[in-house]
């Protein structure tokens, strides 16, 4: 009994401390009070959370596709001097993919699904927490970073009315000219070849900054680089000149421009021809060139040579009847396609060369093909 | 001789008496700043320059407003414009340095210091900060002497010139009447589309001011204008330039008064100085009459 | 040989060339008076909302109540140190300043908006204001100097009253009352002379605080803390050349013998009290490293070199120099360059120096303002001229008869 007591004891006491670190945990959170409660001092019956608080950075957690988003939002929550706005939802969210993403419009969204702007900014000011936008003041917030640059050739006016329809009670458009709105399409970006681009590094100006090559064989998304650009870099009127600049911190997320020797790798005094994998030790044909860089080069931010060993990334046990050796360039004949793998790949080392001493004295891959070479 | 020593004596105790009355007489204008006032956060990266502020400010102080499409009319912003009796606010463009293509556009109005320089000059007491952070003018007491134009650090006071009878000093007074005395916000405010004008605690504004630059420093100029300015302004304002390129003028921390309530309080407080000069002047006077009489 | 003066009535025709013109530029600013008043400010002036204060307030109050400084500085030196052998210049210099005072007023009543509201001043007064200050000593002193002018009235009337028809019963009590008064102020003329002279150090010396609240809007060559005390000083220095001036044109224009002894040991006293506004002006100059702006060369610099060089620097040599002080006519020059210096002072602070931050419009004083202006300088002139012809003001010498030793504003020079 004495030994209940005391253990109860002992229980009692360890889970004061975990209480106690728990919350202490709690007011240790590397943020400050505010950015989660709007009064000064929070209780537990009176918490006073903000709804959607700032800190969170994780965002949207279930992403959909561009396609799969609402294509027309009639926003009627706030008539009162105009008549009810179609924002053409879709339209935007398209474009919203060559520049931020999704998240540039649904910021501090909660974990999980694409929450609608209502759900954080309400109609009416809260005057409790002065530094969130009413629903009125965080569309016009949002709207106006684009829109109001005025002089460019796509929106021409900023005023009121290019939003607003005029006064009236009900939605101006006709269905017809919903639907035609919701089939509104940005046009697909011109993707530049590439740019070559002259710095002040005197020993080797040049740098060539092949782009499409960045979005198509290395695998980036607009957004990738594109977050902090805005709709009026490209839609400059037509009789500016376009001019391009980039800093080192631009490429900085992928190339460690940081160091000081790796300055060749992308300076130099002639334009740089295309990246070649051959160069590596390993060209990429027949097998991986339809793959994207970081397919292989998982979580990698400066590419760095992998084992070529085939096992490495093919945990696939592969026997003669489930490979398709033709694939290789080499349709096996009758005599070999029944034989183990490991007799000609040694070890089932697929990135050696095949030895055939096992079976023939005098002959050796390449000059002798077990079967025939095939153009895949 | 004995009889005009007697006159002086009592002529004396008439002199500081007046004094003491005419002290008691004065009644010193409040200024009461409350932990509480409230104050307005312009953040100029957020304004678009519809001047609908313009457009609501007029309707709410009665002042002509004309039709509200004209207000998007882009070309005003080619000239500088002052707060007038025809408009308590103005919104005026300046050119931004960070987009060449773009305007940052400024609201202009009272800024509602803290520790106005109108309200110390005033003559009678006609201009006052209330406890909540306006500062109102006070028509019943104005005698329409300007001095509160020459004194406001913003050249914020303008005048009615061309009445003969009435004319009045008009300024921004935080719709203290209609709105701001019952814990409202502003017609301007109310009426800004994008929020960027934002009511409500000073101490909170300034917070949610630094709170700003300090989650978008690329975005704005780190500097909260009128959190120091002339000891304080109820207006404060982000920016993406330094101020000085947003038409405000460059003024120190010390309130506007500067040193002109100290000397007058040297001077007229205790009414020391000037009783002392008399009595130093009486006393020459006396030793004066006295060396002429033993003469004769 | 003893020289007794008597003050008298001067007995002169009104009207002279002089006054024909006087009194068309009277009458031009009475029109404009009734425009002002009719229309209101901006019908006549060009005052706007970035110059609030224009000429009106630059010369009609500051430099008035400058050069009005006569009054309290010869009253001082007379009655309070005891220097009687300049009691011939106290008449004509309280009356001076009287009516300087009260053009000041009447200027000040042509620039307040709410002019019908003035009496708000002294009930309403807010404490921390200058210009409250300024403006209920100005309305005290004005009452003083009636106070201090009221002998001569007194002395003028007393057995004098012939009031005729139906007021005739009038005249034996307001012959009673005059009588009582004189004998009244006669006793207690001494409270009023020293309020005089403590009140005239305080607002003159305001009158030099009141820019300091327009901080950065006055050019840092005339804004100074020590403004007030430069005002103070440089009022002390133009009272005596004023009496000067005015006592060299009236005796001119009316035809007197200038009484060049008195004025010449008066001036006397001019050099240094010069010489001391110059020290601590240039004294604040270098203090406060303000001659940099000296070395631009635009509207600040050469209206401060003008005012310094013309206004202080010449006449404190000049007036250190015994030829100037025997010559009537340099005397007069030296004189008219201190007070038109001091006026251009004020006027330079007031209007000149004042830059505000936002100039759509830039000030000019319109027609109407110098109209009015003019005129209210024309009317004052005018009424100079008529008080001493009607008040016993200026002494005239009278052989043989001595002067009453009554403690009142009038002497004996020996």
């Amino acid at each position: 009994m004495k030994r209940l007591i005391e253990l109860l004891g002992l229980l009692l006491i360890l889970g004061q401390f975990a209480l106690a670190q728990r919350i202490g945990h709690h007011a240790q959170f590397p943020l400050r009070c505010d950015e989660c409660h709007y009064c000064k001092k929070p209780t537990y019956n009176e918490p006073c959370l903000k709804i959607c608080p700032d800190f969170i950075r994780e965002g949207i957690t279930v992403h959909h596709s561009v396609e799969d988003a609402p294509t027309l939002l009639i926003i009627d929550t706030l008539q009162s001097k105009y008549a009810p706005s179609v924002f053409t939802h879709r339209l935007h969210a398209q474009m919203g993919e060559m520049l931020g993403g999704c998240e540039s419009c649904h910021h501090h969204n909660p974990p999980g699904k694409v929450r609608p702007c209502i759900e954080c900014h309400k109609p009416k000011r809260d005057l409790n927490d002065l530094s969130r936008p009413s629903l009125k003041g965080a569309y016009h917030q949002l709207c106006i970073n684009c829109h109001r640059s005025w002089d460019s050739d796509w929106s021409k006016t900023s005023d009121c009315y290019f939003c607003h329809p005029k006064a009236g009670e009900s939605l101006s458009q006709t269905p017809e000219q919903l639907a035609e709105l919701a089939k509104k399409r940005h046009p697909a970006p011109k993707t530049p070849e590439l740019f070559v681009l002259k710095s002040d590094y005197e020993e080797a100006p040049l740098v060539t900054f092949r782009h499409k090559e960045h979005v198509f064989t290395f695998g980036l998304q607009c957004k990738s680089c594109h977050q902090d650009n805005a709709c009026a870099d490209c839609h400059r009127s037509p009789t500016k000149e376009k001019s391009v600049s980039l800093e080192h911190d631009n490429c900085l997320p992928c190339h460690q421009t940081a160091i000081d020797e790796n300055c060749e790798h992308c300076h130099d005094n002639k334009e740089k021809p295309a990246f070649d994998h051959a160069k590596t030790g390993w060209p990429l044909k027949p097998f991986h060139k339809k793959l994207t860089c970081q397919t292989c080069h998982k979580d990698q931010v400066e590419f760095q040579p992998l084992n070529t060993d085939c096992n490495t990334c093919h945990k696939t046990n592969w026997q003669p009847g489930t490979f398709n050796h033709s694939m290789t360039g080499v349709k096996l004949d009758e005599n070999h396609a029944e034989i183990d793998c490991e007799t000609c790949h040694l070890n089932r080392k697929f990135n050696k060369k095949p030895d055939c001493s096992e079976c023939h004295e005098s002959k050796s891959f390449p000059k002798d093909v077990p079967g025939k070479l095939i153009n895949r | 001789m004995s009889q005009s020593r007697r006159n002086f004596l009592k002529a004396m105790g008439a002199a500081s008496l007046t004094a003491v009355g005419a002290k008691n007489a004065k009644a010193t204008p409040k200024n009461v700043l409350s932990d509480d006032r409230f104050g307005v956060l312009v953040d100029t990266t957020v304004c678009i320059g519809c001047r609908q502020c313009e457009y609501a400010c007029k309707v709410e102080h009665d002042l002509p407003a004309g039709n509200i499409d004209d207000y998007s009319d882009r070309s005003v912003f080619e000239h500088m414009r002052r707060p007038d009796h025809t408009a308590l606010t103005v919104v005026n463009g300046y050119p931004s340095e960070k987009d060449k293509q773009q305007q940052v556009t400024v609201k202009v109005q009272c800024m509602h210091c803290d520790h106005p320089a109108c309200v110390s000059a005033c003559i009678v007491g006609a201009i006052s900060k209330q406890e909540n952070g306006a500062v109102i003018w006070d028509e019943s007491r104005c005698i329409g002497c300007r001095y509160c134009m020459v004194a406001c650090p913003f050249q914020i006071p303008a005048f009615e010139y061309h009445k003969a009878i009435e004319p009045k000093i008009m300024k921004c007074d935080l719709c203290y009447e209609t709105r701001t005395s019952k814990g409202q916000p502003p017609a301007c405010v109310e009426a800004c589309p994008t929020e960027a004008l934002i009511f409500g605690k000073r101490y909170e504004l300034i917070q949610i001011a630094h709170e700003r630059i300090r989650k978008n420093p690329d975005r704005y100029y780190d500097h909260v204008f009128g959190e120091h300015e002339v000891g304080g302004t109820s207006w404060l304002y982000l920016g993406s330039q330094d101020f000085s390129k947003l038409g405000f003028p460059d003024l120190g921390t010390k309130p506007a008064p500067g040193a002109t309530e100290p000397i007058q309080h040297a001077i007229f407080k205790f009414f020391v100085p000037p009783v002392a000069l008399y009595a130093l002047l009486g006393g020459i006077m006396w030793l004066g009459k006295q060396n002429r009489e033993e003469e004769e | 040989m003893e020289k007794y003066y008597k003050p008298q009535p001067i007995k002169r025709p009104f009207l002279s060339k002089g006054v024909i013109v006087l009194l068309i530029l009277a009458a031009n600013g009475i029109v404009w008076s009734i425009l002002r008043f009719g229309f209101g400010l901006g019908a006549v002036t060009n005052l706007n909302n970035q110059y609030p204060w224009g000429i009106w307030i630059g010369l009609d109050v500051a430099a008035g109540v400058a050069l009005a400084a006569g009054g309290f500085t010869t009253s001082a030196l007379v009655h309070i140190f005891y220097r009687e052998d300049f009691h011939v210049l106290v008449r004509p210099a309280i009356m001076t300043a009287m009516l300087g005072y009260t053009f000041v007023a009447i200027g000040v009543m042509f620039d307040l908006g709410r002019y019908y509201n003035v009496w708000h001043v002294p009930i309403m007064g807010n404490s921390n204001s200058v210009l409250f200050e300024v403006g209920i000593c100005v309305m005290t002193y004005l009452a003083t100097l009636y106070v201090e002018f009221f002998p001569i009235v007194c002395e003028r009337f007393i057995g004098r009253v012939h009031l005729k028809g139906a007021l005739k019963f009038l005249n034996k009590p307001i012959d009673g009352l005059l009588r009582f008064i004189d004998s009244f102020l006669g006793k207690t003329m001494f409270f009023f002379i020293i309020l005089g002279v403590v009140l005239s150090c305080l607002h003159q010396s305001s009158l030099g605080t009141l820019m300091l609240i327009a901080g950065p809007k006055v050019h840092p060559l005339w804004q100074t803390p020590v403004s007030p005390l430069l005002f103070l000083l440089s009022a002390f220095s133009v009272g005596f050349p004023m009496v000067i001036m005015e006592s060299l044109t009236a005796s001119r224009s009316l035809g007197l013998k200038p009484e060049m002894d008195v004025l010449r040991k008066f001036a006397r006293f001019v050099g240094p009290l010069l010489g001391v506004y110059l020290a601590f002006k240039l004294g604040d100059m270098v203090i406060r490293g303000t001659y940099v702006y000296l070395n631009e060369i635009n509207i600040y610099s050469i209206m401060w070199v003008i005012e310094m060089l013309f206004g202080v620097i010449i006449p404190v040599r000049m007036f250190f120099w015994d030829k100037v002080l025997r010559s009537r006519t340099l005397l007069y020059t030296a004189s008219l360059m201190i007070i038109l210096g001091v006026a251009l002072n004020r006027f330079n602070v007031f209007v000149i120096a004042y830059k505000p931050p936002y100039i759509l419009q830039k000030y000019w004083p319109s027609i109407g303002e110098i109209s009015i202006t003019i005129g209210l300088i024309s009317i004052e002139i005018l009424l100079y001229r008529a008080l001493v012809m009607i008040f016993p003001v200026i002494s005239v010498p009278l052989k043989g008869v001595s002067a009453k030793a009554k403690y009142a504003i009038r002497g004996v020079l020996q």
